[in-house]
Order: C-alpha cells, then structure tokens, then sequence
C-alpha cells in the first residue's frame, strides 16, 4: 500500500511552506483522492499564508505551461531544413528528416530506430510519423486530415500520408480511429495479419500476440487478411474480395478467420471503454479482470486460491492506475496484497476471513 | 540536451559570425538565444548525429529566414502606421511586456541551470504532456520522487523569474530574499532522495 503519512501537523517557516504548496500543486495535477482532498483543504484553511502561498505557486505552475511550446520551435520550418540539409551532407547515409521527427521522446523509441531503417522510401511530400506508447500509457493524437487515432497501452503505430493514401501500420497494440471522409485518399490500416480499410468510419484495430481484432462502431470497413487469414470464410468469399464489417461487428483471428461477431451496442462500447482511460467489469471474475489489465501494468499479479480467482468484479479500472485497484480490492472485496518485489504481487484472502 | 549545449558553447564564435554574416542588421545576441532555444528543442525530439554541424546549419537557416521577415516585418508596420489603427487585444498586454518567447528564454536557461533529473521531469510534464506516474516509469524512480523534482524545478523557475521582474503575481511580498537558498537546500535534501 501506499503510505499515507504525509499528514502536516507544524506551522513551518516560509520556504518550507512554498515546499509543501508545491507539492499540493503536483498532487492536485495528478488528481486527489477524497482523503487528500480533504488533507489539501485542511492545510489550505489551516493560515491565510498557506492560501497565499498556495496561489502564487500555482500562478508559477500555470507561467511554465510556455514550455509547451517547445514542441512548436521543434517543429520550426528552419530546423526541419536543417536537419535536412545536416543528413544529407553525411555520408553515413541519409537520416529522412520524417525519421529524425519520428525519434519522438527519446529513450523508449531506441528499439524503434533499427526496425524504422528498413522500410525508408520516403517520398518528398508524404508525412510519416512514429507513435509509441509504454505500458499503461494512452495517446490521443490528431492526425494531418482531421482524424483522430486513440493509441492504447503498449502500442506501436506508423503514419504514412501522401496523397494517394492514408496509411498507418499497427504494428503492436490497439488503437481507435474515427476517420474523416476523403474519398480521393482511402485510409487504410495495415497489421502484420491483414489491412482494414475505412470508409468514414470509427472503428479499432489491434493486432496483440498475433491476434488481430477489429471492432466497429459506426459505418464500414473492409478487411483484406493476410494469406492464410482467409480460410474459414474461404467458401463465402471469392479470391480477392475483402470482407465487409459493419458497425457492431467484432472480428477475431489468429491463425484463421472466425466468423464475425455481430455484438449489441452496449457491447461494443465497453469494448472500446479503454478510450475513456477506462475498462469496464460487469461481474467477471478477478482472475479474468487480472488478466484484463495486465497490458495497462507493468505488475506481475498472483492470485492465491480459487475461490479468490473467481471472485465476481464489478467497476471500473482506471488505466495506468493499479495501485487504486489494489487499495478497491482491499476495500471492497477483502483481499490482502502481498507485494513479492516492485513489479509482482500476490493477492490472497486471510483464512480467518473466508471458511476455507 | 547535453550534446547540443556543448556544440553550442563550444562554437559560440563561429556561431555568431553565422548570424551576422546572414542577419547583419538583426541583433546577434538575440538571434543567438533564439538559434539555441530552437536547437534545444530540437534535440529532444530528434536523434541529432553531428550537433555541431546541426547547430551551424540552424544558426544559418534561423538568421537567414530572421533576415527575410524582418524585411517583411517593417513593410507591415509602415503598413500599420500608414493605416492608423491597430487592434489591441487588452488581454495580450502583460505578454507584450514580457514577450512569451522571451519568458520561455529565461525559463530554458532556468532550467539549464539546475541538475539534469529536475529538468528532464519537468519537460515531461509539461512539454510532453506525460503524467506523474507515466514520467516515473520512464525515469525509473517513485512518483513521488517525480513530485518533488517536479516542484523543485517549479520554484527555481519562479525563482529566477522574480529575479528577472517577470513575476507576474503581486504576492511575492512574503520572504522573497530566503527562498532562493532555500530551495537549493531543498534540492539537496528532498529531491535527492531516491527510492526504488
């Protein structure tokens, strides 16, 4: 559990006080919790200073949202020249300036950098873009048409515009695009299993341990499997003939093509809660909501017993925030957490608790 | 971020006659501050193979298209003062005394000035956008320990604001003078302690 001794007894001196107003301010930027609500108000109408204080710090946090437009300088039409104009004097051969764009935020992407290198064909006027994300994160990002493409946890997605199409490879992940209608260039999702193509449309695609699923929640999309993706509906389809999805069908394949799932909307939208930063449980037992959350953390989670396992779960999991599930297991369905390292854990019940 | 102050210490002569070959009417220093304020923000989202040349080349391209706006610029204000009236937006005038650009100068220094942790979790926030936990995972440390890196990079940033006037609160009569030791005590003691 999270130690919550941080309780501010003693009227300090000032410096310390712009201190602990700092710290409110990180808090309060992450989000408060009822208790630390309450710990915040009660430190805030403890002195006038500490109100005073307070508000100057905020002030101060709010003055630092300038450096948000880094991101603008970066993107300056001089520093995309240069880094141009730097590539190609190299010998070592030529760094697309899509490339160097593409390296964003620096140490995760390392491992991306190698496998960039071996499709380069960049044509001078298509837009190419690299977005990652890590384990428990999400990404909202606005694409160069209007679209818009969620990324969920632990995804990995090239963007490839030109004006003959509009391309994004999943390689890794899941990710939600609701699509702006452009006829002239048709949108189009590649996945090492097969392409789906859009056509005005919001739907998801992902492609995680070489399962790909789509789901649609408005309009169509047609889905071209890879060789070998096609075989159960082989009898259904001719040769080259993609296969049309509706909205409210979820499909499914790893080695062959299920038949696809016509689902209610209701379902479809708790399939797509993760958008929200959210995933739903309607009475599922904690083995599977373990099992759910795993690709949002990087804990490694252990339940003890059977009957702990298939404990009914009801409520949502806030991604990225294990630890709140944790202290909700402990509250609501009486589990102890055993913390067997930094990444594992093992969940178990007390025997006085339970007649086992 | 390292690579790139270096190369740009290391050739500040060459980087200023750079500027004055190509902007000589403009004011090199500014230029300067600019052309490293762009390579700054650069480097953290490109892998930059040869700072040095990079740095060279932004310095080129920055004072050449400074020099074309410039001449595009005071077209436009004969324009205005031919024309007369100009629109002022009453909202935008604390930022015209200070420009935004020059706030987000002295914020870089700021934070070229303090240990690199302190800085690069704060950059995350709030250039990248990331949450707390998500800067914690990249950095492999607490969140709290994010917390307090964060918020000591926040109050040596007012702190060097208020130095320089740009402090646009009108609280600060409240022991200004002991804050700015204070908070390298505290940088010491609080946001030094790791834990894993």
């Amino acid at each position: 559990m999270t130690s919550t001794n941080s309780k501010i007894v003693e009227m300090p001196a000032l410096p310390e006080l712009e201190q602990q107003a700092a710290i409110w301010m990180m808090r309060i930027e992450e989000g408060l919790n009822a208790e630390r609500e309450r710990e915040f108000q009660s430190w805030l109408s403890a002195k006038d200073l500490h109100r005073t204080v307070f508000e100057r710090v905020s002030q101060g946090w709010l003055e630092l949202d300038v450096l948000e437009s880094l991101n603008d300088v970066a993107e300056h039409a001089d520093i995309q020249k240069s880094l141009e104009e730097v590539g190609r004097e190299q010998h070592t051969g030529f760094l697309p300036s899509f490339m160097a764009r593409a390296l964003v935020i620096g140490s995760a992407v390392a491992a991306g950098i190698v496998a960039m290198v071996s499709l380069t064909e960049p044509p001078s006027t298509a837009i190419e873009d690299q977005y990652l994300t890590s384990i428990g994160e999400q990404r909202n990002v606005s694409l160069p048409d209007g679209s818009t493409m969620i990324l969920n946890t632990n995804s990995n997605s090239q963007l490839h515009y030109n004006d003959q199409s509009r391309t994004i490879f999943l390689r890794r992940g899941q990710a939600f695009f609701d699509v702006k209608k452009d006829a002239s260039r048709p949108f189009i999702v590649k996945t090492p299993k097969g392409d789906v193509q859009a056509i005005g449309t919001a739907f998801s695609v992902s492609i995680i341990d070489d399962q790909l699923q789509v789901v649609v929640q408005e309009g169509r999309v047609a889905l071209t499997p890879n060789e070998g993706g096609r075989q159960v509906l082989e009898s259904k389809l001719s040769d080259s003939e993609p296969i049309e999805l509706t909205a409210g069908h979820i499909t499914t394949f790893v080695e062959f093509l299920a038949e696809p799932e016509i689902v209610d909307l209701a379902e479809i939208e708790r399939q797509l809660d993760w958008r929200d930063g959210v995933i739903g449980f309607r009475g599922e037992s904690l083995e599977d909501v373990v099992q759910q959350i795993s690709p949002y953390t990087d804990f490694e989670i252990q339940i003890d017993g059977e009957a702990l396992k298939n404990q009914p779960i009801g409520g949502y999991f806030k991604i990225g925030e294990t630890e709140a599930l944790f202290d909700a297991l402990a509250l609501m369905a009486n589990v102890k957490v055993d913390r067997l390292g930094p990444d594992r854990v093992r969940l178990y019940r007390s025997v006085e608790t339970k007649t086992e | 971020m390292s690579k790139i102050l270096f190369a740009f210490t290391q050739n500040k002569t060459t980087i200023r006659r750079i500027v004055k070959k190509y902007a000589p009417t403009l004011e090199s220093e500014d230029l300067m501050q600019e052309v490293f304020l762009r390579c700054f923000a650069a480097e953290r989202k490109n892998l930059i193979l040869n700072p040095k040349a990079f740095v060279l080349k932004v310095a080129k391209n920055s004072a050449i298209s400074a020099n074309k706006s410039l001449g595009m610029r005071m077209e436009s204000s004969i324009d205005e003062a031919l024309g007369g009236e100009t629109m002022i937006d009453p909202s935008a005038r604390v930022d015209s005394i200070v420009g935004e650009r020059e706030k987000l100068n002295l914020l870089v220094s700021a934070l070229l000035e303090m240990p690199e942790e302190h800085r690069e979790a704060l950059l995350l926030k709030k250039v990248e956008g990331l949450k707390f936990k998500q800067i914690a995972t990249r950095l492999d440390v607490s969140v709290s320990t994010v917390e307090k890196r964060v918020s000591f990079a926040l109050l040596y940033c007012m702190q060097k604001m208020k130095k320089m006037g740009l402090d646009t609160s009108e609280l600060n009569q409240h022991g200004r003078s002991s804050t700015w030791s204070k908070v390298g005590a505290y940088s010491a003691s609080g946001a030094g302690t790791k834990q894993h």
